[in-house]
């Protein structure tokens, strides 16, 4: 059989037409995401051996394959989780460091105007418009705290408001990669690869990758399985199991991710999430929002604390000791607040958690495990996860942590836990206590009173007090100076003697305890005759004294009352600011480079994959020449036709 | 390397966004003048800017309360000043009294009463208030009328020893009220060191100087007396201490002194037999009794010869307390102007230490406009080449040729 012409120029026609078909295939999805550029391979058709050799019969189009490389798909799918968790992570650090850098929400300037205003009634402590000046700016403080939990409470229900949504969309995106796998296997069948389907998966992957990061494995049978972290199934085959957003069951005041099975069981996968903006939204849940409300709980337990313990060793014009000045930070409410129980708790215990040294407090939150009567109670810490005390009975005092936990009611079960975490709810439950003017206690709470007649040369400095049992001072305490036994008589409460001796005891403080009330110290210089007296009494109307404000001033200004004696308020504050535009500024940079290794796998798999609209013009161009000369072979095979029937005809 | 179109066009706007994205920083930090706004722009710089203005803020408290015990000190110097004045009279007074040969009752009572008159004053200056009503000599007492009249003349302090300091500056406080027990009380009676009197039971005419105390002086209460059993003897003198132990003995001899246990005293006059006098350790007394004690010596006198006595030695008081007084009044005066001088040196610290805390928080967070102005136009310059590139380069594309 001779060669066929005709169908030689028909297989060409063919071949340009699967051309021309493929590359307005290319440019109609120039623009579609995740699509690979798409070539047909053609080879020439099988030759006839006839006279001189092999006569060829054409060409044939064999297959239509996509322009791919497995390994470049991939490294942009881990680079856009990579930078997702970071970019996620840095919009919501941002937002806090705004929060809290920012004058008009910060704490700093409240804190001030309150220091400035604790001084300008130390100036003028019988000013009645210097403490209510005072009062307001307390007021101004809680205030402060006040919204900026709220804002940090917004902040975390945003977070879970996102990580809901993202899982939402996560389960929509792997049920539809499910469906793909479904499709690619059937299509599998034809035996030639279904290229579209594969580019669609593949896009569904890194979009997947955007909210979590996701390790794909190709089946033989050409499905995908998916896995979040090492080895949570997300999709196997054409099923999925997806997340579900809970509590978490380690750490009840977190956000928790769930793997549901067959079944509805749920297994939680939380710390297997990395990457994607789920990565970066967990991480900053319980990094640095977590550490923003811990620090902010810290700041307020300090400031009320400090307030409250040097506001009651004063005295208010009235003639009253000094009560709490801000909301004491064992209330009842913020005790029990400071005690989540596992929701899986078997036992009907309720804690209480009583705080005795804030200054100890180091910003963690802590687990208390029960395992009965032989293992007893342990507590870890949850920032590094030491084990920082163990004992058999509550309740019972953790001296190194600063607190006491007790049990409020019922027992813990063996395997029973409680999440414990010292400053929750402090600085929202932070307001002014003290009710008015009249009862900010500026003045020190006993004075020594001036007596006539002395003959010596004695002089009797401040009384300074401390272990105030809360009853003001009344009558007055004599000393009488008995010079033949160097000692002072003490007459009406308490008696007894205190020794002093000019020469050795000039300038030393002399401590004096009353019954009833509480420790006296003041000192004594130079030499009192015999019988010379000095009277110590409360001080009611002490009006113009201004020690106590004094004292508060430094108390709340310089002492340093955070984190184990190395901050003061502020200090502690500035530290938190500082901290946070750190981080910040940290994770924008990461992002920023992120970004980049992001375009770079992009360049590098559009390099590969993408569509070049002048490449395809180029291709249209060609194959419509090869089009319109496989035409022309038809067309002279017809002509050589004619030719051979007219000779014929002839 | 094969581009493809989209990244073509991704790229293009990339670059753009990125531009802009500087551009706006560049923009509100120009609006601002500051160099950053939230803390992760510079987080050095938002910690060190925190601190400087808590010190700026620190330094102007300090500065404010340094003005209010200024405005306080000021005060008290203008009242101690009239009391000084006060004081000037009253032993002006007592000069003239001490120097009138002759007195009668009529005119004893006359310069009494102005003494009275000066005490008055005096009580008036020591109740002082300041703008705030606040009581400039009551200790920390200060809404109580620290002196008042408790009968018979009597001055009586109802303040307290307290004196209220302020900081003024960083671990320098300074004190801003004074206790009245302070500033009108704790003069020394007598000559410092003791007191003389005379007995109200003489009957002589013998008046006691105030004397005087050497270093040795043995304090304790010493009796003198005249002894003369017959007016035909040398009258001779004894002193006994409080045990009655006799501790110095001789001739009278008026004005002559006469020393024991460290003391020197001079009796003038013609004393009886049995006339006493006291020597007792001085006490402390306040400027009100001082002028009171004078009052009453020149109300108390008599007209016989041991009466003109005793107010000879009383006036002798008057002046030598009156004396101390002042005194005591002018070293307070000087604490005060001791104060003012350290509020003002602290001032000048203050305000040199607010300028240096101003400058480095201006040089922490403050735009360096023309930086910043040179990097607006040099954003905006390369934003418009990119804008121009890309308006020129995407109309390329093979396809415009094959119509």
């Amino acid at each position: 059989m001779g060669v066929n012409l005709i169908q030689t120029g028909l297989s060409g026609l063919n071949a340009a037409r699967s051309g021309l078909a493929t590359t307005s295939h290319n440019i109609a999805n120039a623009a579609t995401p995740g699509y690979s550029r798409q070539r047909v391979f053609q080879t020439a058709a099988t030759p006839i051996h006839a006279g001189p050799g092999f006569v060829g019969t054409g060409t044939r189009a064999v297959d239509i394959q996509r322009s791919y490389d497995q390994f470049l798909t991939r490294e942009l799918q881990l680079e856009t989780a990579a930078a997702a968790q970071l970019r996620t992570h840095h919009t919501q650090a941002a937002r806090l460091d705004a929060l809290l850098s920012n004058s008009a929400t910060s704490l700093t300037p409240v804190l001030q105007g309150f220091f400035d205003a604790v001084h300008q009634a130390a100036a003028e402590p019988a000013s009645g418009a210097a403490r209510q000046l005072l009062l307001e700016q307390m007021d101004r403080v809680t205030e402060r705290f006040s919204l900026m939990d709220q804002r940090l409470q917004q902040t975390r229900a945003g977070v879970v408001g996102d990580i809901r949504s993202h899982v939402d969309r996560i389960n929509t995106l792997s049920a539809e990669v499910a469906r793909l796998n479904r499709g690619v296997a059937e299509a599998r069948g034809s035996g030639s690869a279904p290229n579209d389907l594969l580019d669609r998966r593949d896009e569904l992957v890194r979009q997947l990758a955007e909210h979590a990061g996701v390790t794909p494995l190709i089946q033989g049978d050409g499905t995908l399985n998916l896995f979040i972290g090492n080895g949570v199934p997300l999709v196997v085959g054409s099923e999925t199991m997806p997340l579900a957003v809970g509590v978490s069951s380690r750490d009840p005041s977190a956000t928790g991710l769930f793997s549901v099975g067959h079944g509805g069981t749920r297994v939680e996968v939380t710390g297997q999430v990395q990457g994607g903006a789920l990565g970066g939204l967990i991480d900053f849940e319980r990094g640095l929002l977590a550490d923003a409300e811990r620090q902010l709980g810290l700041f307020a337990l300090g400031l009320a604390d400090a307030a409250n313990a040097q506001h009651r060793l004063g005295m208010d014009p009235v003639g009253r000791l000094g009560g709490d000045l801000f909301t004491n930070v064992n209330s009842p409410a913020l005790q029990v607040a400071r005690a989540i129980g596992q929701a899986d708790n078997q036992g009907n215990a309720w804690l209480e958690v009583r705080i005795d040294q804030v200054g100890t407090l180091n910003g963690s939150d802590y687990r208390l495990t029960y395992d009965g009567d032989e293992g007893g109670y342990r507590l870890i810490r949850a920032r590094d996860n030491q084990i920082v005390d163990t004992f058999a009975d509550l309740p019972h005092s953790v001296a190194s942590e600063g607190f006491t936990i007790r049990l409020a009611a019922g027992a813990m079960d063996a395997g029973d836990s409680f999440w414990i975490r010292p400053a929750a709810g402090a600085a929202g439950a932070l307001r002014r206590v003290a009710a008015d003017a009249s009862s900010l206690a500026l003045a020190a709470p006993v004075r020594a009173d001036p007596v006539g007649g002395n003959i010596g040369e004695a002089r009797i400095g401040p009384v300074t007090v401390s272990a105030l049992s809360g009853t003001a001072l009344t009558g007055a305490i004599t000393l009488t100076y008995d010079a033949a036994n160097a000692r002072f008589a003490v007459t009406d409460p308490p008696g007894g003697t205190l020794a002093y001796s000019p020469d050795s005891d000039s300038g030393a403080t002399l401590n004096l305890a009353v019954p009833g009330f509480g420790e006296l110290a003041f000192t004594m210089t130079g030499a009192p005759a015999d019988a010379d007296r000095f009277v110590l009494a409360g001080n009611a109307q002490g009006v113009g004294d201004n020690r106590n404000a004094l004292a508060l001033a430094a108390q709340l200004q310089e002492t340093p009352l955070l984190f184990g004696g190395s901050a003061t308020l502020t200090e502690g504050y500035e530290r938190l600011v500082t901290e946070v535009g750190g981080r910040t500024q940290g994770l924008g940079f990461a992002a920023e480079t992120q970004e980049k290794l992001v375009r770079w796998a992009q360049d590098a798999r559009e390099a590969l994959s993408g569509v070049n609209l002048d490449e395809e013009a180029a291709d249209l161009l060609r194959l419509q020449q090869a089009y319109e000369a496989s035409a022309r072979v038809i067309a002279v095979s017809n002509d050589l036709f004619q030719t051979l029937l007219g000779a014929l005809r002839g | 390397m094969r581009i493809s179109t989209q990244q073509f066009h991704q790229r293009a706007v990339d670059m753009l966004h990125e531009q802009q994205t500087r551009l706006v920083q560049t923009q509100r930090q120009l609006a601002t003048g500051r160099r950053f706004e939230v803390a992760a722009e510079d987080p050095l710089a938002a910690g060190q800017a925190l601190r400087l203005t808590r010190e700026v803020a620190t330094t102007e408290q300090y500065q404010a309360n340094a003005n209010a015990v200024r405005l306080r000190q000021e005060l008290q110097e203008a009242a101690l000043g009239q009391v000084t004045e006060v004081l000037h009279q009253a032993r002006e007074l007592l000069v003239q009294a001490h120097g009138a040969a002759s007195f009668n009752a009529n005119e004893r009572h006359a310069f009494a009463q102005r003494l009275e008159q000066h005490l008055t004053s005096l009580v008036g200056f020591a109740n002082a208030r300041d703008g705030g009503g606040e009581y400039l000599f009551a200790g920390d007492q200060s809404g109580t009328r620290p002196f008042s009249d408790a009968g018979q003349g009597q001055v009586v302090y109802q303040g307290d020893l307290g004196q209220r300091h302020i900081p003024i500056g960083p671990g320098v406080s300074a004190a801003m009220t004074a206790s009245g027990a302070e500033v009108f009380g704790g003069v020394r009676e007598g000559n410092g060191r003791f007191v003389t009197a005379a007995d109200p039971s003489n009957t002589g005419s013998g008046a006691i100087s105030i004397g005087q105390a050497r270093g040795d002086w043995t304090s304790g209460a010493y009796r003198l007396t005249i002894v003369q059993p017959a007016p035909a003897r040398p009258p001779t003198y004894e002193v006994h201490d409080a045990d009655d132990n006799l501790v110095a003995a001789g001739d009278y001899v008026s004005g002559a002194p006469i020393r024991f246990q460290g003391a020197e005293v001079a009796v003038t006059g013609s004393p009886a037999h049995g006339d006493t006098f006291q020597i007792t350790p001085a006490g402390q007394r306040d400027l009100f009794s001082i002028l009171r004690g004078a009052a009453q010596a020149l109300t108390e006198a008599g007209e016989v010869p041991a009466g003109r006595a005793r107010l000879q030695v009383g006036l002798n008081r008057g002046l030598a307390e009156l004396d101390a007084a002042l005194d005591h009044v002018l070293s307070q005066r000087a604490q005060i102007g001791a104060r003012l001088d350290q509020i003002d040196r602290q001032t000048d610290a203050n305000e040199a230490f607010r300028l240096v805390a101003t400058e480095a928080l201006s040089e922490v967070q403050d735009l360096n406009y023309a930086e910043a102005a040179m990097r607006l136009q040099t954003g905006m310059l390369a934003l418009e080449a990119a804008q121009r590139s890309y308006v020129s380069i995407q109309d390329l594309s093979l396809f415009r040729f094959l119509r």
